[in-house]
């Protein structure tokens, strides 16, 4: 049990030292003003302690003017000094702590942002970015509390050390020839009955914080069950199904029953009940310090000055020691923070990292193979791919088909290498994409995904990502796709911002304006391989049918590879996949695809195509030219 | 700054009587115990400043250890009481007390955010609203929890401030007005740098938000794959490298504001004490008052100052309060138009079906500069099947939610049975409805509680019925909970993850559960493969047998099975009719269809026929 103990204050040290090393890189003169400011901070109750005992001695002995004079400056001047330096110092520690709280939350996100991506998806990973999230949103950033609570622990036993000097002569042995209460033996005694209270405190510090850090944990799951009822169920998005299915009833009941208030409510009554057994304990100290001292100052052991600096240090002792107990208490609770935070940036990729560089072609000669892959996600037991192989060569047009979760989605994400596979490999020109450079390997891609983002940045950062922008290039792409003519009408052209979370003058954009900026980031990356997921889906037919007929001419000799439900769309593919269960179950071109009567493609086909199937032997009446023969 | 002008709605008296009757209707006691602790805020400091005088007056004077055993015997019994009955009050009861009350706020505003007319949750202004009446309630710091202790604290400085007063003015009557305007010096200068705060509050607020918005995009799982494949960490790092110095600039000229103010306060202090050191060192040495007196009063004189800083922290905190308090008021108490009365009701019975018209229907947005809708016209019958399509943005979804009642239309009248709909009352309307919308929300519930939108008592059997006519059923049926696994993953880590088809499913089959008379499906299949697509139109049929019903797709192909079809164009119908009388028109929906069906018809040959 001890042990056990001691090993845990260790590892919990070693927290501690690791985040305040950490924040020393952060920014370097953190600690260096809270020591100080710590130090400033004891030093102003002791000044004054000092100086009244010596102008009260001097008021109840000898009365001398010119003393009392140059004591009276004394005081003013130091306390004039203790106090500007104590606020300097805290104002540059509040300015070092800010430094801090932005780094830390900008490591953090650097984190997530760099992690393999496999690790986001990971449950343990995601706890701890909950608890990142939810503390980010109480507390401002992740950790930042410890340093309050760290320059109290150190404010407390600098007031330990000056208190012990200040007081000690109160405790000599005045010998008790005069009375009992002079002699070392009373000393002793107090001195006992301090040790007492102390520990008593100690003891009453322990036992609440466990009991609170009991409670906290109680209330984590309701707490996040309850943030999200008022958080995203407020969201007017709800608001239409929970009027016309009357669900309000349903909400508030969620709501309520997910934070049980009289139980948190308990949680205040412990609080107050230790503090209120912890302010007995002191008052009752603090009288027998009184008695003590008045009591020896009336034995003549000192003057009647000195009790104000006696009483005073005393006091300032048990309040240093709570001080440094509370803080101590404060970052043992805060550990679980500490360790969040240390996890996260822990994170250690998954991912085995090659270094070959990803040869640069002119030609974009690029061989991608799929030999014998299968695939399944983390954690579960399904395969999602299964003995998948598959070749893909430069300036193809590789279209997959397949029913919902038929592994579509799953085979984009293996290709960018956002996963490895379970099993088999993948091949770039010959060589496993996993002893390519990462960061290389990425560059060959443009994927715009069903669930693509942009940011509320301005328009010309979201098609380059980038803080520096090629303009002409970025104006271009978002031309060439067809989003010239919106370009033009933007208040700031390029720079306009995307949404409104940030400037009045940004532009809420629509699903097909956001699906075309996606397209056109794509095209600015120049990326060889350009890949379409379901790009079209929240698109009229005009819109789909613009994108697709000018997409293929923009696409040049690059590969592109679509996913759609709309088979329409994946006709003029040279080339086509149909995947089943994680299977490739065909491949070939619509026509020979279509040749089996009872295959699937054939089935996917005919379920759309039969609505249109009157009219196959109407003219076409649109004129329009096939956009790439086939 | 033309916004902060703007006058209240409420004076801060108002509020306070608000904030007080609330809170006494919810824990009479509570109020009670907190404003108990008042004698305890005054005494206890108090006592502070006498017991040094005592104890160097019986030390001085008596010298009698009896007669010091006593007095601290009587202090100290004292002390103890007040101190660990005011430790247990702001430490322990407070909390509670403050928290019972934050949630009711909390349960009050949720339950506004629930049933108000839906025009107010939706537009950009009643969300700001909403954003705005949350600062009351989202931290302990905030007007509804701070109240609590605000009210408290001002009633203990205005005593403590009255005793004090008295005892200071004792030793000379300029004390008190000089420490006044002390303090006053004081707030004034916090004023100013307030005000200059003002200045660039505008510029950190928005910093911060940048910044903030920074560190929260790269936890959303599912823009992961858009971070790393454009690598926007570099972006990302770029901006932080714009933004952070940025903030830190604006936070070191604020901090040296604030330590002008600091320069202040010790020049005063300074002054403060010198006059109190050399007047009371003087009475002492006059012989008008004892060493013990000395110390007592010194200590006075800091606390009046003390007194009079919390008095105008108060007060700016109750400034705070006020302002929330009337943004909380005015959202919560913000006007519903619609007619909710319960009275006026369609009365429809089981399997009757209903025929709704639109008349001359317009329709603007609040806010908005232009109609989303112009003089609608059409009549559904009792049970047909109507097709609604259009572009993007042809005001689709719009007429959709006129039709439920969630908008009123601006102009013109929608007649259902006959009876003008905005006559009807609110929520009874609403039932008459089973409409499924293209974002798919879930609460996180149990799937059957899904469905059924009740907590215990749904009919499960309807559920399963509903689950397996949504295509749903044998997805559910694997499930090791069944019809009672919970949806969501971000709260329960065994939550079921559907995907983007299945959530479309599921919200058929709560839409089939209600089994209103009017069914009304907004693009249900955008995430389903052409097969289910398929399975749904051949079901179609029978889901909405016996009902009026409303498709709108952009897929022509679904508006096959639909008995008619109304073509919208830039929020005015442009045709209406079958599909076949459409099509002989070579109209805008022919051109539509024509462009859709263009690469299933080209190529014919080898397609068997259906």
């Amino acid at each position: 049990m001890k042990t056990e103990k001691r090993k845990e204050y260790k590892y919990q040290m070693h927290l501690l030292l690791r985040v305040i090393k950490i924040y020393h890189g952060f920014a370097p003169e953190l600690w260096w003003c809270v020591t100080a400011q710590a130090l400033l901070q004891v030093a102003g109750p002791f000044v004054n302690l000092y100086f009244s005992a010596r102008i009260l001695n001097e008021l109840t002995g000898d009365r001398n003017v010119q003393r009392l004079g140059e004591y009276v400056l004394l005081t003013l001047l130091c306390n004039l000094a203790v106090f500007l330096f104590t606020q300097g110092t805290g104002k540059i520690n509040n300015i070092a702590q800010n430094k801090v709280r932005w780094k830390e939350l900008r490591s953090v996100g650097d984190t997530f942002l760099k992690t393999d991506f496999e690790n986001l998806g990971n449950a343990g990973y995601q706890n701890n970015q909950r608890y990142y999230l939810e503390r980010r949103t109480m507390e401002g950033a992740l950790c930042w509390a410890m340093i309050s609570n760290v320059q109290r622990t150190v404010k407390g036993i600098f007031t330990i050390a000056a208190s012990v000097i200040f007081a000690a002569p109160a405790f000599l042995d005045y010998g008790g020839g005069t009375s009992f209460f002079a002699s070392g033996s009373a000393s002793f005694l107090l001195l006992l009955l301090l040790g007492g209270v102390l520990a008593g405190t100690w003891c009453l510090n322990q036992r609440q914080s466990e009991k609170e850090m009991k409670f906290y944990q109680e209330f984590m799951v309701g707490n996040r069950s309850f943030m999200y009822y008022s958080g995203e169920c407020t969201q007017y998005k709800y608001g239409k199904e929970i009027r016309l299915y009357g669900e309000e009833k349903l909400l508030l009941e969620g709501m309520k029953k997910s934070l049980d208030i009289d139980r948190l409510g308990k949680k205040g009554l412990l609080t107050g009940f230790y503090e209120m057994l912890k302010a007995g304990l002191g008052m009752i100290l603090s009288g027998c310090v009184y008695f003590f001292i008045g009591a020896r100052a009336i034995a003549g052991a000192f003057g009647a000055g000195m009790i104000v600096q006696y009483v005073g240090a005393v006091t300032q002792f048990t309040g240093g020691f709570s001080e440094t107990a509370g803080g101590m208490a404060a970052l043992r609770e805060e550990t679980p923070f500490i360790e969040n935070y240390l996890g996260i940036l822990d994170s250690e990729p998954v991912k085995y990292q090659g270094s070959i560089p990803v040869e640069k072609r002119d030609d974009n000669e690029y061989e991608i193979e799929f030999r014998d892959v299968s695939f399944r996600y983390p954690g579960s037991a399904e395969w999602a791919l299964r003995h998948l192989s598959l070749k893909l060569q430069i300036g193809e047009r590789l279209a997959v088909v397949g029913r919902n979760g038929s592994g579509k989605t799953t085979f984009i994400k293996l290709l960018c290498r956002l996963y490895d596979p379970t099993e088999g490999v993948i091949l770039l020109n010959g060589i496993d994409i996993r002893k390519y450079n990462y960061e290389e390997y990425l560059d060959l891609f443009s994927v715009v995904f069903q669930d693509f983002r942009l940011f509320s940045f301005s328009l010309g950062q979201n098609v380059a990502a980038s803080v520096e922008i090629d303009r002409e290039r970025a104006a271009s792409s978002l031309e060439r796709i067809g989003f010239g003519e919106r370009l033009k009408e933007m208040p700031r052209g390029l720079d306009t911002p995307l949404y409104r979370d940030f400037d009045k003058e940004g532009v809420e954009i629509s699903g097909g304006e956001a699906q075309k900026i996606a397209l056109a980031r794509a095209l600015y990356k120049d990326a060889p391989f350009i890949i379409l997921d379901e790009p079209t889906a929240a698109l009229d037919p005009v819109a789909e049918y613009e994108i697709y007929s000018g997409f293929e001419k923009l696409v040049g000799d690059k590969s592109a590879v679509y996913i759609s439900h709309r088979l329409s769309s994946c006709r003029f593919c040279d080339d086509i996949a149909v995947f089943e269960e994680g299977r490739l179950v065909q491949r070939g071109g619509h026509e020979e695809l279509l040749a089996g009567e009872d295959s699937l493609y054939a089935r996917l086909w005919n379920a759309q195509a039969q609505y249109y199937a009157e009219s196959a032997e109407e003219e076409d009446t649109l004129g329009m030219e096939p956009v790439c023969a086939l | 700054m033309s916004k902060r002008k703007k006058k209240l709605q409420y004076t801060t008296l108002q509020n306070l009587h608000y904030a007080l009757s609330r809170w006494w209707k919810w824990d009479r006691k509570g109020l009670v115990q907190a404003f108990s602790r008042i004698p305890c805020v005054v005494l206890i400091p108090l006592m502070g400043i006498l017991l040094p005088k005592e104890v160097i007056n019986c030390v001085t004077e008596d010298a009698s250890y009896g007669g010091l055993a006593v007095t601290l015997l009587i202090y100290t019994a004292l002390l103890c009481i007040l101190h660990m009955y005011d430790k247990y009050i702001a430490q322990g009861k407070l909390f509670a007390i403050g928290l019972k009350n934050r949630m009711n706020y909390m349960y009050l505003w949720a339950e506004k955010t629930f049933t108000a007319d839906f025009p107010n949750i939706e537009s950009s202004g009643g969300q700001r609203k909403k954003e705005k009446a949350l600062r009351f309630l989202n931290q302990d710091s905030a007007g509804g929890e701070a109240v609590v202790d605000c009210v408290v604290e001002i009633c203990a400085d205005a005593l403590g401030l009255v005793i004090y007063a008295g005892i200071v003015s004792s030793i000379h009557p300029a004390i008190l007005p000089a420490l006044v305007l002390m303090s006053v010096l004081i707030y004034i200068a916090g004023q100013i740098i307030k005000k200059l705060e003002l200045g660039i509050r505008e510029e950190s607020a928005d910093l911060e938000r940048k910044l903030n918005y920074l560190f929260s995009v790269p936890s959303d799982f599912a823009a992961g794959k858009d971070l790393r494949i454009y690598k926007i960490s570099r972006w990302f790092g770029g901006l932080f490298s714009i933004y952070f110095p940025a903030m830190i600039r604006l936070c070191v000229r604020n901090q040296m504001w604030w330590f002008t103010q600091d320069g202040l306060q010790g020049l005063l202090n300074f002054l403060r004490d010198g006059a109190c050191y050399l007047l009371l060192i003087r009475m002492v040495l006059e012989g008008s008052i004892t060493p013990g007196d000395f110390t007592m009063y010194f200590g006075a004189v800091a606390g009046v100052s003390v007194w009079l800083n919390d008095i105008s922290k108060q007060a700016e905190k109750m400034t705070r309060f006020s302002m929330q308090c009337c943004e909380y008021r005015e959202y919560v108490e913000m006007p519903d138009s619609f007619v909710n009365d319960g009275k006026e009701c369609l009365d429809t019975g089981e399997g009757e079906t209903v025929d709704i018209t639109f008349e001359h229907v317009f329709f603007r947005y609040p806010e908005a500069k232009e109609d989303t809708l112009q003089d609608l016209n059409f009549h559904i019958r009792a049970g047909e099947k109507l097709a609604l399509v259009g572009l993007n943005g042809a005001g689709k979804t719009t007429c959709i939610k006129l039709m439920c009642g969630l908008y009123h239309p601006t102009e013109g009248r929608i007649l259902i049975n006959g009876k003008d709909m905005s006559k009807l009352s609110r929520d009874e309307y609403y039932r008459l409805y089973s409409v499924v919308f293209q974002e798919a929300n879930f609460m996180p519930f149990t799937i059957a509680q899904n469905v059924s939108a009740v907590m215990t008592g749904m009919d499960r059997e309807r559920v399963q019925s509903c689950l397996e006519l949504a295509g749903l059923w044998d997805r559910v049926q694997k499930l090791p909970l069944g019809m009672d696994s919970l949806l969501n993953r971000e709260l329960n880590e065994d939550g079921v993850e559907l995907s983007g088809g299945e959530r479309q499913k599921l919200l058929l089959a709560r839409a089939l559960y209600k089994r209103a008379p009017v069914v009304v499906l907004d693009e249900p299949t955008a995430a389903l493969d052409p097969i289910a697509e398929n399975e749904l139109y051949q079901r179609y049929g029978e889901l909405t047998e016996g009902r009026t019903s409303l498709y709108i797709s952009h897929r022509l192909s679904s508006t096959r099975f639909c008995d008619r079809i109304v073509f919208l164009e830039n929020g005015k119908i442009a045709e209406t009719g079958s599909h076949e009388a459409l099509m002989e028109a070579k109209g805008a929906y022919a051109h539509m269809y024509e462009i859709q069906s263009h690469y299933y018809k080209k190529k014919a040959e080898g397609r068997p026929a259906v």
